[in-house]
């Protein structure tokens, strides 16, 4: 029997409460379109599907029937920023029930495909934000803003917290309005909407200075190679890094103006070469 | 003595400034090769993969501190800036300046750890003591867990290497010069046999931990992401060929983990020296480095890639690209059956491509829109594969069709190529052309 497919639900966002679409999807025999949130005004019939016990049995049968990976796999892509990521997480159960776990490597296949990119990028980001987060001190405990794409905070917790397990920070992600709180002993992610961070003290001033002192002194200017920076680090990262700050009253450092300034100094610097 | 309370009276800044400087040349900013989950109570963690932390502006990667303990050093290296002879400021910080300003950079995320080398300072054990203690305070007062990689100073005593040795992850000694001839013209103080005898005491240590780990799960750990080493390229005149089988012999010999290359960058003048003005040989650091990749990765052999008679690499070709336009007899490989040990040898797919191909095609049989939705890069691969037993729809498979193709990418940028091919730039065709000649 067909699928219908003029419908859509609502459901709060979390991994049961999509755990719950699927159970209704089955159950109805639905394609829906899915929605994180509020629907809106949406084309078609919505339906509000709530959280509760029928998520413990659709995880218990797709553990069961597909495999734990699919679960862990489940778990990673509810995370992505893939804008129709539950219809594809939809789509590849239905397929893994038929299949079993090795769903997972048909690589060739567009839902699959769509999805394993999505969360390489995600795991990705992650561990690029394991580099790229500059903590701030103040009043001995560390704070940090990221600007993710994917949901990463989550992945970046075991990291930071057995790194710094004796300090206290907080991570707050300004995308999903997020932070990631630890103390020695104690760990969240709470959900918080608005966060500054703290003005930075005189000692954390002189660290941040001497951080760009470094990370100007070591380039090798003979090799100055601005497309692999750009391609290693994209620009988005740079906003949140201590590098490319310049302290209020200073005169911004050269490097700063070759870094986001308007004229490309790595072309010059190329044209140069090529006179020579 | 003048110049030493200059050194006491220079602030941090100055200090970090004069010895990053000294040490941005050496190349390894590697944080890999030893996992260490965090302890209650410590400070820091390894991962095994490593992180980088941020890019300079050269497109590298900075993931330690990378500094030189003092560069007021006593020897004279011709092509090295901080030869005694070269009339530069000099610094050097004290341990616990030191440990301090790495932990400062570690709280706040910027660094994976520290990478520290130095000068020599008096001497070789004098040096070593220097960095010892820096080390020590930062794994013992600061209990630091982070990265640390150090370099061994040629000719200190060996237990004090080994003290080093248990307080690094890595250790690394430079081997600087890719022959004794050349070591011996421009580096006269380092004797041959000086830089290999820390590397046999490495080696061996590191064989003996192992042993001692498997009795006591909780022996300290000697060099746990294992040692690496360096060679200038283009300040002597040895042949890539020579470069390579050197490199694949230290592998093999002295169980390495990196060999680095790098393009030899004139920062002092000096009569066995080529002139102040030439240009790094980029590009062929560039294939050196590819043609380790496929040492490394992907089964080949020094031999299969350079000879006696051709002794250097194309610069228009990559050393697979070249591997596989004379060894057309291979090709083409079906995508659906070849072994992934040949799949590795297709030019334009790597390792992580290999994997994909070789998990995919064991759920169905893939077509060449398969593998571009799964991230393949055809651009060279479709001269060499065949999908379900057909090539490519419109791929023209004459050999000036191929090579003007496989030439024609960006490899070649004015700014990197080395300096004979810049009087002209030369037409993808004509590149073609010059190349078949060569074949």
């Amino acid at each position: 029997m067909a699928l219908r497919r003029d419908i859509a639900y609502e459901y709060d966002g979390s991994f049961e409460g999509f755990l719950c679409c699927v159970y209704d999807a089955f159950y109805r025999r639905e394609a829906p379109a899915i929605f994180a949130g509020d629907a809106q005004a949406f084309l078609y019939e919505t339906r509000r599907v709530a959280s509760d016990e029928r998520a413990g049995k659709v995880l218990d049968s797709i553990r069961e029937k597909i495999g734990r990976e699919m679960v862990d796999f489940l778990r990673l892509c509810l995370l992505t920023c893939l804008p129709d990521k539950e219809e594809q997480m939809l789509r590849l159960i239905r397929m893994g029930y038929q299949m079993g776990i090795g769903v997972l490597q048909m690589l060739a296949d567009p839902c699959v495909n769509a999805l394993q990119k999505a969360v390489l990028a995600l795991t990705h980001e992650a561990h690029q934000f394991t580099g790229f987060v500059r903590f701030q001190e103040a009043g001995g405990a560390l704070f940090a803003v990221i600007r993710p794409k994917n949901q990463v905070l989550s992945l970046m917790e075991p990291h930071f917290c057995a790194r710094f397990n004796a300090e206290s920070f907080l991570i707050y992600d300004k995308t999903y309005k997020q932070a990631l709180v630890h103390q020695p002993g104690r760990t969240g992610i709470f959900p918080l909407e608005h966060f500054k961070l703290p003005e930075a003290g005189e000692e954390e001033c002189a660290y941040q200075q001497l951080w760009r002192l470094f990370y100007q002194t070591i380039e090798v200017p003979g090799r100055h190679n601005e497309r692999q920076r750009q391609t290693l680090m994209p620009k988005r990262y740079w906003a949140s890094l201590t590098e490319f700050e310049t302290p209020a009253g200073a005169i911004p450092h050269q490097v700063y103006r070759a870094a986001c300034g308007s004229q490309p100094p790595a072309k010059q610097k190329i044209a140069g070469q090529k006179s020579d | 003595m003048q110049n030493k309370r200059k050194e006491q009276e220079m602030t941090i800044a100055e200090k970090l400034e004069i010895l990053t400087d000294a040490a941005k040349y050496d190349v390894a900013c590697t944080s890999s090769g030893v996992d260490r989950g965090g302890r209650k109570g410590k400070i820091g963690s390894a991962t095994a993969v490593g992180i980088c932390h941020t890019f300079a502006a050269d497109g590298r990667c900075i993931s330690l501190l990378k500094v030189l303990l003092s560069n007021a050093c006593a020897y004279d290296c011709a092509y090295c800036q901080n030869r005694r002879s070269n009339d530069i400021r000099r610094a050097s910080f004290a341990p616990r300046e030191l440990a301090d300003l790495t932990i400062g950079f570690y709280r706040r995320n910027y660094i994976e750890g520290l990478f520290l080398s130095s000068g020599v300072l008096k001497n070789p054990d004098y040096t070593t003591e220097l960095m010892i203690e820096a080390l020590r305070i930062l794994r013992e007062e600061y209990g630091f867990l982070g990265y640390i990689h150090a370099k061994a100073i040629p000719g200190a005593d060996p237990a004090l290497t080994e003290r080093l040795g248990y307080l690094a992850d890595r250790m690394s000694v430079n081997i600087e010069l890719p022959s004794r001839v050349s070591l011996r013209l421009l580096a006269p103080d380092k004797k041959a046999d000086q830089i290999f005898s820390p590397m046999e005491q490495i080696r061996d240590g590191m064989e003996e931990n192992r042993a001692a780990l498997v009795k006591y799960r909780r022996a300290p750990k000697f060099v746990p992401a294992g040692q690496s080493t360096q060679m200038i390229i283009g300040a002597s005149g040895e042949t890539d060929y020579q470069i390579l089988s050197l490199s694949a012999g230290l592998y093999k010999k002295y169980k390495l983990k990196r060999v680095f290359f790098s393009a030899y960058i004139p920062v002092v003048e000096g009569k066995n020296l080529p002139s102040l003005d030439t240009k790094p040989p980029l590009l062929r650091e560039h294939r050196l480095y590819q043609a380790d990749w496929l040492l490394r990765f992907y089964g080949f052999d020094a031999g299969e890639l350079l000879s006696e008679k051709t002794p250097n690499f194309n610069p228009y070709l990559d050393p697979k690209c070249n591997w596989a336009v004379n060894h057309m007899e291979l090709f083409p490989l079906e995508i659906n059956r070849c072994p992934y040990e040949m799949l590795l040898r297709i030019p334009g797919i790597g390792v992580r491509g290999a994997g994909k191909i070789y998990r995919a095609r064991k759920m169905s049989a893939l077509d060449f829109e398969d593998l571009r939705r799964m991230g393949i890069v055809l651009k060279r691969a479709k001269f060499f594969i065949t999908c379900k037993g057909k090539t490519m729809p419109g791929v023209d498979l004459r050999p000036q069709a191929v090579l003007k193709s496989l030439v024609s990418g960006k490899e070649v940028i004015p700014a990197l190529a080395p300096r004979q091919l810049s009087l002209f730039e030369p037409s993808p065709e004509d590149l073609a052309k010059s190349i078949l000649g060569q074949l």
